[in-house]
């Protein structure tokens, strides 16, 4: 299956592609979610520049995006202050020819 | 608590493993998808902090992207990886042992014609005890 036939974004290409605009939101709404401790830790669901909830779960926020959306690219990410960079030792983009 | 033996190949601490769509995907399954479990061969990685699979497996799962995690690898800057989320199990001696659900980031740089198409990493491991006897060229992990 080509890699074309992918409908959704441009996975892995840059840090403005994954999931680009999902990202921007959540980097907008973060403080606000970090000032409630009882959120910390947690997942938001997030399609598009909209938060559609906080869940306890991950499969929680991806059968939430789901059952609204369908099976689609959505962000379900857990409510940290910080993420660290973590290391793969293989490149994870297309390799070049 | 299941005990794996493996052969360190050429390539490594070599496992093979069976991939699917979690619950999540399967029940919304799309026909021109691949539901699983779908036979793989992959390498346990020590120096992987994560564990990335072929994106062109993920792909012809029908899988979708749940989520990011920033990413060094040996070449250029931080990037922000796809993470998908699937169901695993390891086999070994004909036995499927279950392992979880688990989230993996998508990589390119798996060849079509490579033998493996998975690397296994800490994410993993940290839940297992992994042994290596590089001179039987042997390898068990529990877990």
């Amino acid at each position: 299956m080509s890699l074309d036939n992918f409908a959704g974004v441009d996975h892995n290409a840059g840090m403005s592609t994954v999931l680009g605009k999902e990202l921007e939101t959540y980097r907008r709404v973060l403080p606000g979610l970090l000032a409630d401790p009882e959120k910390v830790g947690k997942y938001v669901l997030i399609r598009g520049d909209e938060l559609f909830g906080v869940y306890p779960t991950q499969n929680e926020a991806i059968e939430a995006g789901y059952d609204r959306f369908g099976v689609v690219p959505l962000l379900a990410k857990q409510i940290v202050e910080r993420e660290e960079p973590l290391f793969f030792p293989r490149m994870i983009n297309q390799c070049p020819s | 608590m299941p005990i794996i033996t493996g052969s360190i190949t050429r390539e490594g601490a070599t496992i093979d493993l069976l991939i699917e769509p979690v619950e999540a995907n399967r029940k919304r399954a799309r026909p021109q998808f691949l539901t699983g479990p779908i036979p793989i061969r992959g390498v346990l990685d020590t120096g992987a902090a994560l564990t990335g699979i072929s994106r062109r497996l993920l792909l012809a799962m029908g899988l979708e992207v749940i989520d990011t995690k920033p990413v060094r690898t040996p070449v250029g800057p931080t990037q922000i990886a796809a993470c998908y989320k699937l169901r695993s199990a390891f086999v070994s001696g004909g036995t499927r042992y279950a392992f979880a659900e688990a989230v993996v980031i998508a990589a390119d740089c798996f060849e079509e014609q490579e033998e493996h198409q998975a690397l296994i990493g800490r994410d993993v491991l940290d839940h297992c005890t992994f042994q290596y006897w590089g001179t039987a060229r042997k390898f068990q992990f529990a877990y």
